[in-house]
């Protein structure tokens, strides 16, 4: 597996490491593996900072796992892009439409870090 | 392809949880069944279409050794939860083109040994594993459709949840299935919530097993009921899924069943009865548009008025559909055309569609991400 995003500056928001079909200009996530016959009917592009909450759902495992809730969504991107991933949010807050962006989780030692969204800043009135 | 292919005969096991039983027994019951409500014998089968998902390599030949019905060609058939639906196609096209005149359908599951929960993704794949790892299991993308369903059609969870009332009373009428018991739409709002907005009544259960056989013939049946024939098949795989498409569309579907409508000349409003792929209530929803049940943004209309119950205008999942019945998921396909049959022949005892000319069946298949499902089948039948 190549990897899905980097990591910026900060090292916490990362951009996305996403194809575009020459075909029809629509995105797709994660990148076409550069090694692969098809590669060439792609080009490769990025994705970065606010995207759109599309759909979400908290998961609830079952009980006996004793895990807590979570939040999984689809979130699109400016350009014609859709990701899946997991959502930290507080479900109160969770609404469709809403300003997501994506941040690198985890990567500890034995762990590799993973992406994840998180709930953009509002921009102050 | 003019010939006529007519189910000569049909059989299922009850789906249960069959612990106690094998694949093997699973298949030779529902086979045996089969052969004998069409008056045939072993001998009689020219060719055998085995469909299963998590049984394994040459698992048709494995369950048909000790029937004894071995040497004729033997086809093992996956395709998710179509996989029964595309046996059933397969075996069609092989019959309208003269290859064999007389065949048999079965398909079959074993859940029960998985030790349930949710079914396991597609993992041959590097997005569908990715997403795998964040997440993505079937309850949770069916999940996503519904709360995008509810937020641009101004609907409460409500909606979803009389799918299961409704499915769930036809259930109880049913032998064949295995959640009987009606249920209140309270007691489908508040029982566990599993993958918002969708509640555990609101999934099909998948600690199910069990078994669904036809007989397929281009002869005419030596069976004593009316002879039911396949006037239109299709199969369909689902196209990449690029960009930011509308996930409430379900594409894969309307673009099958458009092809069977077209095949079989018959209009949708000519449909009496439907076997449709209701593995989430979320998903009847859609797929009666998809269907052209409903015109686009009526589905829930429809449901409301009551013409998708039982003694509504057009019933839709008279067995109980995978909500009631369960969901071993290469049985169902076949399972479905069992059922269909069952209410054209006026056997459907306890769920009878009274007069029903036309059925049709639906089973959509997913697991993998990327595509907009996998495979899709629809087939119309009629007497």
């Amino acid at each position: 597996m190549e990897n899905t995003f980097k990591k910026g500056l900060d090292g916490r928001d990362v951009t996305l490491l996403a194809s575009r079909s020459k075909a029809g200009g629509k995105g797709t996530f994660p990148r076409i593996p550069s090694h692969t016959p098809v590669a060439g009917l792609y080009e490769d592009i990025e994705l970065s900072g606010p995207a759109s909450l599309y759909s979400y759902t908290v998961i609830h495992p079952n009980p006996k796992l004793a895990t807590s809730a979570f939040v999984l969504a689809l979130v699109d991107y400016p350009g014609e892009t859709r990701v899946f991933g997991r959502l930290s949010c507080p479900a109160e807050d969770l609404r469709i439409g809403m300003s997501v962006h994506a941040i690198a989780e985890g990567g500890g030692v034995g762990s590799e870090a993973v992406y994840r969204f998180v709930k953009a800043e509002e921009p102050s009135a | 392809m003019s010939t006529t292919v007519h189910i000569a005969g049909t059989a299922m096991t009850p789906f249960a949880r069959h612990e106690d039983k094998s694949m093997q027994d699973l298949v030779q019951a529902a086979v045996l069944g089969a052969l004998a409500d069409a008056g045939l014998e072993p001998g009689d089968v020219q060719a055998m279409y085995s469909a299963n998902v998590y049984g394994g390599m040459i698992l048709g030949q494995v369950l048909a050794r000790d029937l004894q019905i071995t040497g004729p060609a033997l086809y093992n058939v996956e395709n998710a939860c179509a996989s029964g639906a595309t046996a059933v196609h397969l075996a069609r096209q092989a019959l309208q083109l003269g290859v064999y005149d007389t065949v048999v359908v079965w398909g079959v599951e074993a859940l029960t040994q998985l030790g349930g929960g949710t079914i396991p993704l597609q993992r041959n794949d590097y997005k569908t594993q990715l997403y795998s790892d964040q997440g993505m299991t079937l309850p949770s993308v069916y999940a996503m459709r519904a709360m995008r369903y509810l937020y641009e059609r101004g609907e409460s969870p409500e909606i979803l949840a009389r799918v299961a009332v409704k499915n769930r009373a036809a259930g109880a009428r049913n032998p064949y299935a295995q959640q009987r018991k009606e249920v209140t739409l309270e007691e489908v709002l508040t029982s566990r919530p599993v993958a918002e907005p969708l509640t555990l009544l609101q999934c099909c259960p998948s600690m199910v097993d069990g078994a669904a056989a036809v007989v397929l013939t281009t002869k005419q049946p030596k069976g004593r009921q009316k002879a039911v024939r396949i006037l239109g098949s299709a199969v369909q795989s689902g196209h990449q899924e690029l960009g930011c498409e509308d996930i409430l569309d379900a594409e894969i579907t309307a673009r099958t069943a458009r092809k069977a409508y077209e095949e079989a000349s018959v209009p949708p409003a000519d449909v009496d009865v439907v076997e449709l792929h209701d593995a989430f209530t979320i998903a009847e929803l859609l797929y009666y548009e998809a269907l052209q049940l409903a015109p686009p943004g009526e589905g829930a209309a429809l449901l409301r008025r009551g013409d998708t119950a039982l003694g509504g205008r057009v019933p839709v999942n008279p067995s109980g559909g995978l909500l009631a019945k369960g969901h071993p998921l290469g049985a169902t396909g076949v399972a479905q055309m069992v059922e269909i049959t069952w209410q054209l022949q006026g056997r459907a005892t306890g769920r009878q569609v009274e007069g029903a000319k036309i059925g049709l069946t639906q089973c959509t298949g997913g697991g993998i991400a990327g595509v907009d499902h996998a495979a899709s089948s629809v087939h119309l039948l009629g007497v």
